[in-house]
């Protein structure tokens, strides 16, 4: 089984040894500005962004995520579907973002991305997950696409793609769903942008 | 005359027949009804559903134990860490992150450690198998010692076979 890391904040040589080693057959990467093939890795752009206007500029093939850490960054929220392909929640917006701004997230109907670094370091603190919690209803119902990546900057960052499929289990989604996160959404949010890239 | 009586007779005999077959099947129905009726209801009685219920939960009662092979990537590096220590650590996050109760439950310990192959075994029970995961997520964030778990086996042996046979 191949998986996608969706969110490599920086490329470096043992972050992408660490990767092949992990059975990650395809990247995407802030770092990356063309898309290339490296060590059996595919590695695609992306570009991340809480301004829209930014995000209108990016390369046409890149991949443009949103970032949304405040009900405030949802204020011109029908236009994003327009320029964004996914919406990526930070940590803070993970723990502050109420029912009703998940709610909108649901209705734009972009997948939504999670950082499960973000997640691992707020449950050691112990602290609620506010809006995760009611964004894992949305995804246990199958009426939102998941995509789960470890965000990572360094080596250390790097998780396994079946502890990160353990964590997602262990929050409340089925095997599928979680398998899913990692595997189909993904592939199906590059297809959309007009990457022939498959999972063998 | 005596043609047309026995024709009579023999008909009259074999509606009787007939009524009397007819009636005792009615009567056989009536009780096979209330047998069913009865089987049916014992289907749905409290004390049968309990005990259907009892034999699954004694069948999810039923812990196997799981050998996890797992690799430490030390990236050359000579590992620095002990069999002991690294079983204490494994504890201690996972009863911060579940508590002491699964973690009794889990039966979570670290059989063996190859320092020279930076490979181990942990055991667990096999429904413990993503708090266990989950746990070594955590002991790569705070510890950084980055766990990749290989193949999960069922018995001692086949781990130990593992150990050597992977690379």
């Amino acid at each position: 089984m191949k998986y996608v890391e969706f969110h490599v904040r920086k490329l470096s040589r043992e972050v992408m040894e660490l990767l092949r080693k992990f059975k990650y057959h395809i990247i995407v990467c802030d770092d990356a500005k063309k898309y290339s093939i490296l060590n059996d890795i595919t590695i695609i752009p992306r570009v991340t962004s809480s301004s829209a206007n930014e995000l209108k500029t990016a390369p046409r093939k890149a991949i443009k995520a949103y970032i949304v850490k405040s009900k405030e960054d949802l204020k011109n929220y029908p236009k994003l579907k327009k320029v964004a392909n996914i919406i990526t929640l930070t940590d803070e917006a993970l723990t502050r973002l109420g029912p009703k701004s998940i709610e909108k997230i649901v209705n734009l109907g972009l997948p939504v991305e999670i950082c499960v670094n973000d997640i691992i370091k707020a449950l050691e603190k112990s602290r609620y997950l506010k809006g995760l919690y009611s964004l894992l209803i949305y995804a246990a119902s199958d009426s939102i696409d998941l995509i789960v990546s470890s965000c990572p900057t360094k080596n250390l960052d790097v998780l396994h793609p079946i502890v990160v499929r353990s964590i997602l289990e262990e929050l409340g989604l089925n095997s599928i769903q979680a398998k899913k996160a990692l595997t189909q959404t993904p592939i199906n949010v590059l297809r959309g942008i007009g990457y022939n890239v498959y999972l063998e | 005359m005596s043609i047309l009586n026995n024709y009579l007779l023999i008909t009259l005999s074999l509606i009787i027949t007939s009524l009397c077959v007819s009636i005792i099947s009615f009567i056989l129905i009536l009780k096979v009804r209330k047998l069913v009726e009865l089987f049916r209801l014992s289907l749905r009685s409290r004390l049968l559903r309990s005990y259907i219920k009892s034999i699954e939960v004694r069948k999810k009662r039923r812990l196997r134990k799981r050998y996890m092979v797992f690799e430490i990537i030390n990236y050359g590096k000579s590992l620095n860490i002990s069999k002991e220590e690294l079983d204490t650590l494994m504890k201690k996050y996972f009863k911060e992150l579940f508590g002491t109760t699964e973690l009794s439950r889990s039966g979570l310990a670290l059989i063996t450690i190859d320092k020279s192959k930076f490979r181990g075994i942990l055991k667990y029970h096999s429904t413990y198998r993503t708090k266990v995961l989950m746990t070594l997520a955590l002991l790569q964030v705070k510890e950084g010692l980055i766990v990749n778990p290989l193949r999960t086996t069922g018995t001692l042996r086949k781990a130990l076979k593992y150990t050597r046979i992977i690379k």
